[in-house]
């Protein structure tokens, strides 16, 4: 999956030492390598694999909380979510809260990294604080951003009116057209940094007598950038992204903490509505909680699979 | 001894070290505190007790919510403990912190791992487990802590009874009653108590104003409205949620008229925060001790704060006024809610269920018990009706105004139907419906049978199961 | 240089300067307002006139923190150090073992192993708790360190392989080679080569499952009873009381509990970027 295209081409030689061996021993191999899984892949069965099947069976009965008896309903479930109308616009709104938020960390994050990779006096302090809101717990950075967008405390409101950058109080999590871009400005604010730090570690290591070649020909700074600059940092930002978009897709704490999916249905995305099914709403039913759950992999597998058959593409266009 | 010393190094290490730290260095001091970690983990894992107890002695085990109050919890820790060594047993009270939501997650991960504790309190799942026969009958415990105080208060005997058997003992009432400022209801020519609802509404559009970001009326319409608001209000317009015979009516014309009443205070009359319709639990809270807003629905927890001076408003107190919901009409007069959910049982598969018993009684014994709604910072009114003759609530201004005007009225969300699972499970979708209208442009009829069908379907799947 | 190279210059100097003032305001103004409201009086918390400082700073909050009955953040802070730490041995020591036998040996299954490890990360969390408090109470782990180390092993490990994997492959097998001609047995060229080279893949291997275990709440909440197992976020949570928020104890826990997190990131983060590009890239 998804290694960076070095970590491929050392993969084939890696191969070739493998194949020279195994005619020697490859039984000793075969032992070794599957001894040295074994602790993984009981900690990925054990604490992975059992639960996920456990939480298939409940999605098929009804297993409501605190009731003992979970009759078998086969897939009633999965028909019902499907059909209630709650579960394709949460697939919507995680979709838009994912690709958003996402897109705005990538671009943010390289543009600071290309100012950030200029040189320039008191860079490396700004580095250090670039990475701040990364280090933070999530917690922390909810707490303090519920207080920023609170309507009776007013913070960011205040210093926005006072700047004249709005007129009138703009309710932040109050209103529908505004939770979820509330939700993704604190995700970016979490999120961007990592983008910044991987792009800047891509950016560094491309040497200036390419820029300076480049400039040679004519290129300006835009053309620099697309020619020079994008390819260079191609496998790094390709991994921040295929990462930042399982982090994004699965994001409950960040949600949950600021909007409980609120107000109304305005920023319940799947992680959210899965909880909401299983413990807040009608009957708590914990069968349907663990139906949305269930649907969410698939969904993100797609897109992960997707992601990556895009970036080997490119890969290969550019080989 | 040990984990002091490990603390210290694992504190020192990452955070005292030089600046340009090599990567040697860093792995070296990485391992350091790894190492001290692994050792910590080598001796720490396996104890599991932390009460001081002989190894022999047994361990009762109970589960409180974290009152907002912590003197609650402390004193609830105190009497468990003493009510424990009576009998010979440690009890090992547990203040859970969370909402709800999160406890109700707890307590169901905690019913299917065979965990429960002795004694605790289901909450949102009480007439759940009540009924699917997770809790222990304590009928005797019942009638005799009952007669040793006065009786117990109607709404504790319909929640916590279940064919004449009473399985849970109510730690107290958490009545939500209407926190006004007298001062700037006089100021504004009108006179406490309001009326009728209509006046508090004139009240509101006098006093409101926008620009100021100041309103007359705090009133919640998202998911924390909790049943404080619009409930009151349905009962106030001759409607209920449901009727005596236990048949959902969410959808009734007098239920659809108090939703449309309601909501118009927000779309039309704009006399409460734009920001109510999404506020967390603590939105109210917060507009009325930061001024914002002039009436506020809530238990204690806001008094509480004004008691305590958590506010820049001088001599909060002493503006507050408290009342129930004002009547609509004289024929039905004033309507006022309970937050239900705080009493206590046994789990029935307790290894000492009467063990635990003696520790209820001790807890709800007239002295104990009247201590705790002291404690209780007006956020609980007892549900034992001996112990209102308690000077705490036959003099002090604020609880009086309560006890005279507020808990002859109140009521649960189930009222006037026997309470069921699904009758509380309308808690989540009464703010659910206000929101539907305002925000997403749902008639009131709308919302008001989607919230219906939402019940109506809960309930399906409980009888189906 | 002509003319308009050095306007192009110019901009680019002037752009640059603007972007970075608004990347940093956004990034230190919430950084600020914690702090600060970690200093404030509660009183000068709930106001509808936001204040931007404080004359009188107070550690009303920070002492709140400590003598908050039941809470007992001390110990909280102990657990956290030790779970966050056992977590990250446990997983660290599992994904090195197996990110070895799927970057350098050959044997049945290896590719679709690899897979399946990626995937395993790729599974809601939302969808494990329940079972995973069944097992744990089956074992007689609830509200015990251990059970919630073995549990964060559980994110931890697919993602510890997944990074640790890409690394090791990065490292030429010549090396290896050359020490086993040397007389080094293979796990003897592994321990005296190819671990030493990985070691900034495996300090960000660390450092990601260190920062996961420190900040998670839910499964902490879930899987813990009492003060013997409670982590830090449990603590924070502990003042949002039903419906009051104490800002203040809020603010300074948060801030106490970044801390550690954040100097572990200031100190390893160039370790990060190499761990997660494969070594390709360093920081």
């Amino acid at each position: 999956m998804t290694q960076s295209a070095a970590g491929r081409a050392d993969s084939e030689r890696s191969r070739g030492l493998a194949d020279s061996k195994s005619r020697l021993k490859l039984s000793t191999e075969t032992v070794l390598g599957i001894a040295l899984m074994v602790p993984a892949l009981a900690t990925i069965l054990g604490l992975i694999g059992y639960p996920t099947l456990y939480a298939l069976w409940i999605s098929l009965h009804t297993k409501l909380l605190g009731v003992r008896d979970m009759p078998f309903v086969g897939f009633d479930n999965y028909v019902s979510v499907l059909s209630e109308g709650g579960f394709w616009p949460a697939l919507g709104r995680t979709f838009y809260f994912t690709i958003v938020s996402v897109a705005i960390k990538v671009c943010i994050g390289m543009a600071t990294a290309l100012v950030l990779n200029e040189n320039w006096p008191g860079r490396g302090l700004a580095r250090a604080a670039v990475l701040l809101p990364w280090a933070l717990p999530p917690l922390t950075a909810v707490v303090t951003w519920r207080f920023l967008f609170n309507d009776t405390t007013n913070v960011l409101n205040y210093i926005l009116v006072k700047a004249h950058l709005i007129e009138k109080p703009i309710l932040w999590l109050a209103k529908a057209e505004y939770a979820m871009p509330s939700a993704i400005i604190v995700g970016v604010w979490q999120g961007f940094p990592f983008f910044a730090i991987t792009l800047l570690a891509g950016l560094s290591p491309i040497p200036d007598d390419l820029y300076d070649a480049a400039k040679v020909d004519g290129a300006g700074i835009i053309h620099r950038f697309i020619y020079v600059s994008l390819p260079g940092v191609f496998p790094v930002l390709m991994v921040a992204l295929t990462l930042s978009t399982i982090w994004t897709f699965n994001q409950f704490t960040v949600i949950w903490l600021l909007t409980t999916g609120g107000p109304g249905d305005a920023t319940t995305t799947l992680p959210i509505a899965a909880y909401m099914q299983a413990f807040v709403a009608g009957s708590k039913n914990l069968s349907k909680g663990a139906v949305y759950a269930v649907l969410t992999f698939p969904v993100l597998v797609i897109l992960v699979l997707l992601l990556n058959y895009f970036i080997t593409s490119r890969e290969e266009s550019e080989a | 001894m040990a984990e002091n010393v490990t603390v210290n190094e694992v504190n020192d290490s990452p955070s005292s070290a030089p600046k340009g730290l090599s990567r040697r260095q860093f792995l070296r001091n990485t391992a350091v505190v790894a190492g001290a970690g692994l050792l910590a983990v080598a001796c720490e894992a396996p104890q599991t007790v932390t009460v001081e107890v002989p190894a022999e002695q047994m361990v009762l085990r109970m589960w409180t919510t974290r009152f907002f109050n912590p003197n609650i919890n402390l004193h609830l820790n105190e009497e468990a403990q003493n009510a424990g060594r009576e009998i010979g047993f440690a009890v090992d009270v547990e203040a859970i912190p969370g909402g709800f939501q999160e406890f109700a997650a707890k307590l169901s991960a905690a019913a299917e791992g065979g965990t429960l504790p002795d004694i605790f309190s289901p909450q949102l799942a009480t007439q759940t487990f009540m009924r699917d026969g997770r809790m222990l009958p304590i009928q005797e415990v019942w009638d005799e802590v009952g007669d040793g105080l006065g009786g117990w208060h109607p709404t504790a005997e319909r929640n916590f009874m279940l064919e004449g058997t009473g399985y849970m003992l109510d730690i107290g009432f958490a009545p939500a009653f209407m926190h006004i400022r007298e001062d700037l209801v006089k100021e504004a020519g009108f006179s406490l108590p309001f009326a009728d609802l209509d006046e508090m509404v004139a009240f509101g559009l006098e006093y409101t104003n926008a620009d100021e970001n100041l309103y007359g009326l705090g009133f919640a319409y998202g998911v924390s409205d909790d049943l404080m608001h619009l409930q009151p209000l349905m009962w106030a317009f001759g409607g209920a949620a449901f009727n005596e015979e236990g048949d959902i009516t969410i959808d009734s014309p007098e239920n659809i008229d108090a939703l449309q009443w309601y909501t118009d205070l927000y779309t039309v009359h704009e006399v409460v925060p734009p920001a109510a319709v999404n506020w967390e639990g603590g939105g109210n809270n917060q507009g009325y001790l930061t001024g914002q807003i002039a009436t506020a629905v809530n238990p204690g927890s806001i008094l509480a704060a004004v008691r305590r001076g958590d506010t820049p408003i001088e001599d909060l107190l002493d503006k507050t006024y408290l009342a129930p919901w004002p009547q609509r009409t004289a024929e039905i007069g004033p309507q006022a809610q309970t937050e239900a959910g705080q009493a206590f049982g046994i789990n029935k598969e307790s290894n000492f269920p009467d063990a635990a018993q003696d520790v209820l009684r001790h807890l709800w014994s007239p002295d104990v018990y009247i201590k705790m709604m002291q404690m209780g910072q007006s956020y609980l009114f007892p549900a034992l009706m001996g112990a209102y003759e308690d000077p705490y609530f036959s003099e002090d201004r604020w609880n009086r105004q309560v006890v005279e005007n507020v808990v002859p009225i109140m009521r649960d969300e189930s009222w006037p139907a026997t309470p069921a699972p699904w009758t509380s499970m309308w808690l989540t979708w009464a703010g659910r419906a206000c929101s539907r209208v305002i925000l997403d442009g749902l008639s009131a009829a709308e919302a008001m049978k989607e919230a219906h069908d939402i019940v109506a379907s809960a309930r399906e799947d409980f009888l189906s199961g | 240089m002509t003319p308009g190279l050095k306007w192009e210059r110019r901009l680019k100097v002037v752009a640059g300067a603007i972007w970075m003032l608004i990347v940093l305001t956004c990034v230190l103004f919430p950084t600020y307002w914690i702090v600060l409201a970690s200093f404030k009086h509660p009183k000068d918390l709930a106001v509808r006139i936001p204040i931007f400082w404080t004359n009188e700073p107070t550690l009303i909050s920070y002492r709140g923190l400590f003598t908050q009955p039941f809470l007992h953040f001390e110990k909280l802070t102990f657990n956290s150090l030790t779970i966050a730490i056992g977590a990250t041995i446990l997983s660290v020591v599992i994904a090195t073992f197996a990110g070895l036998a799927l970057a350098r040996l050959r044997f049945p299954g290896r590719q679709r192993l690899g897979m399946a490890v990626f995937f395993a990360y790729l599974v809601p969390p939302a969808l494990l708790f329940i079972p995973l408090y069944v097992m744990m109470a089956t074992v007689k782990l609830v509200d015990t360190r251990f059970g919630l180390i073995l549990v964060y092993s559980s994110f931890t490990v697919p993602f510890g392989v997944w990074m640790l994997r890409g690394y090791f492959q990065n490292i030429p097998v010549e090396l290896e080679e050359c020490a086993m001609i040397d007389g080094c047995t293979r796990v003897g060229a592994w321990v005296r080569i190819v671990l030493p080279l990985a070691s900034p893949g495996i300090a960000a291997a660390a450092i990601f499952a260190f920062t996961l275990a420190w900040n998670e709440f839910f499964y902490a909440y879930i899987l813990t009873e009492t003060a013997n197992a409670q982590t830090m976020p449990i603590g924070l949570a502990s003042f949002i009381q039903l419906d009051v928020y104490r800002w203040g104890e809020l603010s300074a826990g948060a801030l106490l509990m970044a801390i550690p997190a954040v100097a572990l990131y200031f100190l390893g983060q160039r370790f990060v970027v190499a761990g997660l590009t494969g070594g390709a890239v360093k920081g």
